[in-house]
């Protein structure tokens, strides 16, 4: 079998698999015309909605990665799901289907990117059918493959 | 670039893999000190030249740039590594105030990689972070030994492999050396290796005493004569190494006892398809706690010493043990040779006498005589412990005080069956009562299994079942008296047993590996 050339360009036409790694790719929001916040308020807690209320929504804050000092500018509601969900396992858990899941999963880590068989130990099913989700013919909520840079 | 920060920490060994530089490295280290290696000392050869060539490149990488460090200060146009993103590298192309109420005041820098993407960090933060004092250059002080203890068996296994696979090296009794290197021995001293055998009633001889009546010449160095000797030694038929790991010993292979050369008949084992599906819990207990070297069992833990085993009647009659499981942890296991020449200590007595381990063949032989001079008997316990010389196995029997006469199941062979009694046999070692058979006439034995061989284990089975039914008020037999029983007349593990038993419609299991006739035949 012929070995795939690893062109970052051709990313977009090579099939997944489980060891793929996907991300919330958040300017699929931006070129859908959707309001992102209005899907991160949905996917926040009922406490931190208190907390958050009032609060301006445009504000970006500089979430800065731990482990690597890295930083990425995200709108408040995402630093507030990234910063105080992140270790709460019930949070990822308690989402009403599989693909709320592992958006939530991406919204929760700071959307680091993970894959299929990576999601699967976080979220407690095969890595298959992970796959399956995540690789239909239509992207949902935003969750491509990551190409990394 | 590449910088090696992973040679500080554990992944990078772990994820070590064998390269040609290091094959090179070790072709050079053998032109250089003449001298055959084992496998152990090539590993932490490999080991220390790879953390030399890591600490020489991560210094010269790291001395390219400054390293990110989070609680630092840096300006645009500064050359920034990241060995702990993958050995990333790039240019500071903007510096602005970074905006998070956890981590102000901080700013965040842009930095152009060298790959063309822009991504940016944190710097100056006066929180404490891990990467302000990471060290990237393995630390010198980490010593060779050190690595070796943590990394070495993995390092080791591959390099094996390499060695095996490469053409240029050549491995013989566990020394490794460069192919082209080995000297050749001429026929006539390999005439004169066999001459040496044949005054010591065919061996076991080191290398080292057949070397000394050789005149080789004396420019080639010692450790690569002997290298060269054992080399050409095997591969010439005549000998046979059969020195325990870590030495060889040379015997003259028509000198070997035949029942070393040639599996015994009665240990000859044709395997018998079954059901394993069929075995249930308690059944493969059962078959884990016999000692049959040909069970599919593995065994992970490490027995206690001393290790016991229940006699069975193949091994009775050719003067062998099982080479099975737990045993064969303890017994010297070569990893080129087949067949391992040993010695044999009499728990009681202290005498010792020689031993051989058949490995292929599963087998330990050498205690026929031992058998016989002690009145051991079918289903006696033997205890096998390490001696305290090296290579010696302490072999031992519970004795009784005085001999005694015991009830015990009896076999006669007739024509065409066994027949089975309960008869005061005299006993002079304890003995394990459900697998202990006194058997009358074993040649007959022998001849009627002989007779018996076309016949199906179901058959067998059957035969063996009846006559110990016989001899039990409650009609209940045993599996381990039925296996011991079923063993005078061929060859077979226990799980084919148990299967038949458990798939035939005539028995029904009673608990606690008693079978009976179903309806009460």
């Amino acid at each position: 079998m012929a070995n795939v050339p690893p062109v970052p360009a051709l990313a977009h036409f090579i099939k997944p698999t489980v060891d793929t790694l996907f991300h919330i790719d958040y300017t699929w929001w931006e070129k859908q015309g959707l309001d992102l916040n209005v899907q991160l308020m949905a996917h926040l807690p009922a406490e931190l909605r208190e907390v958050y209320a009032g609060q301006r929504v445009k504000e970006k804050i500089d979430l800065v990665d731990w482990d690597t000092g890295e930083v990425k500018q995200v709108e408040g509601l995402q630093y507030l799901i990234a910063t105080r969900c992140n270790e709460d396992p019930d949070y990822v858990l308690n989402a009403p289907t599989l693909l709320e899941t592992i958006f939530r999963v991406f919204l929760s880590n700071g959307n680091r990117p993970l894959s299929a068989r990576q999601l699967a130990a976080r979220v407690g099913q095969p890595a298959e059918r992970i796959l399956g989700v995540l690789s239909g013919r239509r992207v949902s909520k935003g969750l491509r493959p990551h190409r990394a840079g | 670039m590449s910088t090696n920060n992973d040679v500080n920490n554990d992944q990078y060994w772990e994820q070590f893999s064998i390269l040609p530089t290091d094959l090179e490295h070790l072709a050079n280290f053998f032109l250089e000190t003449e001298r055959p290696q084992t496998l152990a000392h090539l590993t932490q050869e490999v080991i220390r030249y790879r953390h030399q060539q890591m600490l020489k490149v991560a210094q010269e990488a790291l001395s390219q740039g400054r390293i990110y460090r989070p609680g630092e200060v840096y300006e645009v146009g500064e050359r920034v590594l990241f060995p702990h993103l993958n050995n990333l590298a790039g240019e500071v192309t903007r510096v602005r105030t970074g905006h998070n109420p956890e981590h102000e005041p901080f700013s965040v820098i842009q930095v152009q990689m060298d790959g063309g993407e822009t991504r940016e960090f944190a710097v100056e933060l006066t929180q404490e972070h891990y990467l302000n004092t990471a060290s990237y250059v393995p630390a010198e002080d980490v010593s060779v030994e050190e690595l070796a203890a943590r990394h070495g068996k993995r390092i080791q296994k591959a390099l094996r492999v390499a060695l095996e696979t490469h053409g240029q090296f050549l491995a013989v009794a566990h020394q490794w050396f460069l192919r082209d290197l080995v000297m050749e021995i001429s026929p006539v001293q390999l005439n004169i290796a066999e001459a040496v055998l044949y005054m010591k009633e065919g061996g076991p001889v080191r290398t080292e005493d057949i070397l000394k009546e050789m005149e080789l010449p004396q420019e080639i160095s010692r450790p690569l004569q002997l290298f060269s000797l054992e080399s050409a030694l095997f591969r010439d038929n005549r000998f046979d190494e059969v020195g325990p790991a870590g030495y060889a010993l040379w015997y003259l292979r028509e000198q070997e006892p035949q029942e070393v050369r040639e599996t015994p008949a009665l240990l000859q084992y044709m395997p018998i398809p079954y059901n394993r599906s069929q075995l249930d819990a308690q059944m493969l207990d059962f078959e884990r706690r016999i000692d049959d070297e040909w069970s599919d069992v593995a065994y992970d833990d490490v027995a206690e010493e001393p290790v016991t085993i229940v006699l069975i009647y193949p091994h009775w009659r050719s003067g062998t043990l099982p080479l099975a499981g737990r045993v064969s942890e303890l017994f010297p296991t070569a990893r080129i040779t087949d067949r391992i020449r040993f010695t044999f200590e009499d728990g009681r007595t202290g005498e010792t006498f020689p031993g051989w381990v058949v490995r292929s063949r599963r087998y330990v032989y050498g205690l026929g005589a031992w058998y016989e001079a002690n009145d051991v008997g079918v289903g006696s316990y033997i205890d096998l412990r390490q001696g305290e010389d090296p290579g010696t196995i302490v072999v031992d029997l519970r004795h009784v005080r005085a001999q005694r006469r015991e009830w015990l199941r009896t076999v006669t062979p007739t024509e065409e069956r066994l027949l089975f009694e309960v008869t005061r046999v005299p006993v002079s070692c304890q003995f394990d009562e459900l697998a202990a058979v006194a058997v009358n006439q074993p040649e007959a034995v022998d001849d009627l299994a002989a007779q018996l061989r076309r016949a199906s284990l179901e058959t067998l089975l059957e035969q063996a079942f009846s006559g110990l039914a016989g001899l039990s008020l409650q009609r209940a037999v045993h599996a381990r008296s039925l296996y011991s029983v079923l063993n005078l007349l061929r060859r077979v593990p226990p799980a084919p047993v148990l299967a038949v038993l458990a798939g035939s419609t005539r028995y029904v299991s009673l608990g606690d590996n008693y079978w009976a006739y179903r309806g009460g035949e």
